[in-house]
């Protein structure tokens, strides 16, 4: 019996990659406009060749990312219909009991903690909440890209509330990912100093069994009668 | 004038330590001098090799210079510091006499000094012969007679003169004639005017009826109002040859000049020897540069300023614009028709620009160049960034600030740092809202009211539609009147992301503080 468990496909690694790349740029070139007077801002710019070229880099990576989450999006929906993925990023009803059993714990009301499922309900919140933030940036950042041929249709007001949005949307995300996604993923006590999990595919027995008990034992009654497969 | 604060704040963290330490250091300056890589030899080639319209260098000259020869920007007020580093000094010419006859002031120094040197005995000799300042008024006292007094001189030495003089009097005749002498040397300190002086030229000139053909057929009157040269800001400072230094005997003699215009070109430089700020800045100026090209109209001290008759040109403010219209007429009448213009001249207002508050008075630069186009939002933000100010006419007070938040106008900052003007324009004050001719906003034939602001709009972007002006606020900041549905997604994001970010602050404290409990 292997250490290992595989926890993510070869998909979900590159999908997360790409997405890991495309914030990055996304908030690297981003950012210095939110915050151009900033000294860093003006920094950043110089060194991207100017605000021109710093806002081609934007809309190009913009154009990357709505391209991937639009993949994503139609890619799951099919797998969900033809049965071949199980919903189990969908939150339920369990979920919000999660929440309040280890809120309790962390405020040492109880001794007793969640036991989760394939994705903990941290995991499905910072999940639905960069899927749902996504396509707000994607909608509000064409917007802008195409202020004029929006006009045409829509009420002209509609383009400094896409401003407001796109770049206050911008940092909610920003400030989730540095806080929280930090948090959970490097610096917690579970993870410290790195979760390689989401780049190698794989996750330890150990903390599978400890962090997701319930996917854990669904998948030793799955994999009991035939030994040799490990897949999701 | 947030502006103003930010730029001292930014100019604080980022220039202030570097100022700091060149101050307490002095040799860091050497430093710098290496880093732009300027040496003294790109100097010495001359301003007029770097493409300057004369061979001066002045510190507005050499910052550019640097900027576009080493890549390094420095302030003007920097510059100096680097000249210095090189050896450098400000020269300011000294002011001679014109004639001066030089031969004959070392033929005096040489043969006639050591006489005067010798005697009076009692006048410490070191003092008074060596300076011939001093000598000046010794003949003064010679002329008043022993008794006077009055001499602005410390006391020590006026009564070293006057013991001397009182022992000497009587059988020192040939000395007042040394004295004499002396006083033919040139004084130039003595900044009263002569009136015996301004007498004796107006024995002709004062004679309405005198004027002077010129061989291009153009007659000149040589009547000088006596009135109007004492009351002028000349009036009992100058005389007639402090300026006209090339009049050196009566009858004068002619002169080669074929028209009017020539004289009064060659008459340019009469201005520097007291004036030489405001020279070197117009060395710097759009006026000058069509000057040096040969082209005559171009103004002239005398032109702006008048020649015998010279008053404060701000008095009243109006007087500025109307001096410019001379020439610019065109532009004169479309400024007097705008809402600036009309304030002015109505007199209903004294806050609003005249043509020098916008285009400066002696360096005018060409407005059509980049470096001028740049500046322009902080040309309008210097009033129009004054909330107070704003307030008080009824525009609103965000109305600088709202533009620099917006598209145009973050992209019109980081503009501002470029070298040479960028490839795309974005849309500056002037672009909107016009130049000479601003008006109103509300009124009817505004560019920029909503009916109108279409047309303006499609200037640079020409698919714009009907629904396309309302995306701008206005120069408005979103409220609840203004832009509610803008305002309301403000207002979500303030709260939603407070909200959201210090729950998961929370968690992630709860969850380690539970882990710490657990230990």
């Amino acid at each position: 019996m292997s250490d290992y468990v595989r926890r993510f496909t070869l998909r979900q690694i590159i999908q997360h990659f790409c997405v890991m790349v495309l914030f990055i740029l996304l908030a690297l070139t981003g950012f210095p406009q939110k915050f151009s007077e900033g000294d860093w801002a003006r920094w950043i710019i110089q060194t991207l060749g100017g605000i021109d070229q710093t806002r081609w880099l934007h809309r190009y990576s913009g154009i990357l990312f709505a391209a991937l989450v639009a993949v994503h999006i139609q890619s799951e929906i099919f797998r969900l219909v033809l049965r071949r993925a199980s919903p189990a990023m969908v939150p339920t009803g369990k979920d919000f009991q999660d929440a309040v059993k280890m809120l309790r714990y962390y405020l040492g009301l109880s001794d007793e903690q969640a036991r989760f499922g394939r994705y903990d309900y941290r995991q499905k919140f910072e999940y639905w909440g960069l899927v749902l933030g996504s396509v707000i940036m994607i909608a509000t950042g064409f917007i802008l890209y195409f202020p004029i041929a929006v006009t045409r249709f829509l009420p002209g007001e509609l383009i400094p509330v896409a401003k407001i949005a796109h770049s206050n949307e911008g940092l909610l995300a920003f400030l989730v990912v540095i806080t929280w996604h930090i948090f959970n993923a490097h610096l917690s006590p579970d993870s410290f100093p790195f979760d390689a999990s989401i780049f190698t595919g794989k996750i330890s027995r150990e903390k599978m069994e400890k962090e997701h008990p319930l996917e854990y034992e669904r998948m030793q009654e799955l994999t009991r009668p035939a030994e040799s497969s490990q897949d999701d | 004038m947030e502006q103003d604060e930010k730029a001292i704040r930014r100019w604080k963290q980022v220039r202030w330590p570097e100022v700091k330490k060149n101050s307490q250091r002095p040799e860091r300056t050497i430093v710098f001098v290496d880093e732009t890589g300027l040496s003294e030899r790109d100097l010495r080639e001359g301003a007029q090799a770097a493409g300057f319209p004369t061979d001066l260098w002045t510190c507005p000259r050499v910052a550019p210079f640097i900027w576009a020869r080493c890549g390094v920007h420095y302030e003007v007020s920097r510059v100096w510091r680097l000249l210095r580093s090189l050896g450098w000094t400000p020269q300011k010419p000294e002011r001679r006499a014109v004639e001066r006859n030089e031969r004959e002031i070392q033929r005096w120094i040489k043969k006639q000094q050591p006489r005067i040197q010798k005697s009076p005995p009692a006048i410490s000799s070191e003092q008074s012969a060596a300076n011939p300042q001093k000598a000046c008024y010794t003949e003064q006292l010679l002329r008043r007679g022993p008794a006077s007094s009055d001499l602005y001189l410390p006391v020590r030495e006026r009564d070293v003169i006057e013991k001397g003089l009182e022992m000497k009097w009587a059988r020192s005749t040939w000395f007042l004639l040394l004295c004499s002498l002396v006083a033919v040397l040139p004084s130039t300190a003595a900044k009263q005017s002569d009136p015996q002086e301004v007498e004796t030229c107006l024995a002709c000139h004062g004679d309405s009826t005198l004027e002077i053909s010129l061989p291009s057929g153009e007659v000149r009157s040589l009547y000088v109002e006596p009135t109007a040269f004492a009351a002028s800001i000349h009036g009992n400072k100058l005389a007639c040859t402090d300026c006209h230094a090339d009049i050196t005997e009566i009858p004068h003699s002619s002169k080669p000049f074929r028209t009017l215009r020539e004289f009064s070109v060659a008459y340019y430089e009469a201005c520097k020897s007291c004036h030489f700020a405001n020279y070197t800045k117009l060395l710097d100026s759009a006026h000058y540069a069509r000057l040096a090209q040969g082209d005559q109209r171009a103004p002239l001290c005398v032109d702006c300023h008048g020649a015998h008759s010279i008053t404060p040109l701000n008095k009243p403010r109006s007087q500025l614009s109307k001096t410019c219209a001379k020439c610019h007429q065109e532009i004169s009448g479309v400024y007097s028709q705008s809402v600036h213009g009309r304030a002015l001249l109505g007199g209903n207002s004294q806050d609003v620009p005249v043509c020098t508050d916008c285009h400066r008075s002696h360096d005018i630069a060409d407005p059509r160049t980049w470096n001028w186009r740049r500046n322009i939002p902080q040309l309008c933000g210097g009033c129009h960034g004054n909330r107070e100010l704003m307030v008080k006419y009824g525009i609103s007070r965000d109305v600088f600030q709202s533009y620099l938040d917006d598209f145009h106008g973050m992209t019109s900052s980081l503009y501002r740092e470029e070298k040479a003007a960028p490839p795309t324009i974005t849309a500056l004050c002037t672009d909107c809202h016009g130049v000479h001719d601003i008006t109103k906003v509300q009124e009817p034939n505004s560019r920029v009211v909503k009916a109108n602001l279409v047309k303006v709009c499609q200037q640079c972007h020409p698919d714009a539609s009907e629904n396309f002006p309302s995306a701008w606020l206005s120069h408005y900041e979103a409220s609840w009147k203004q832009a509610p549905l803008v305002y309301m997604v403000e207002l979500f994001y303030k709260i939603f992301i407070p909200f959201i970010v210090g729950g998961l602050i929370l968690q992630i404290g709860l969850n380690l503080w539970r882990v710490v409990a657990n230990r």
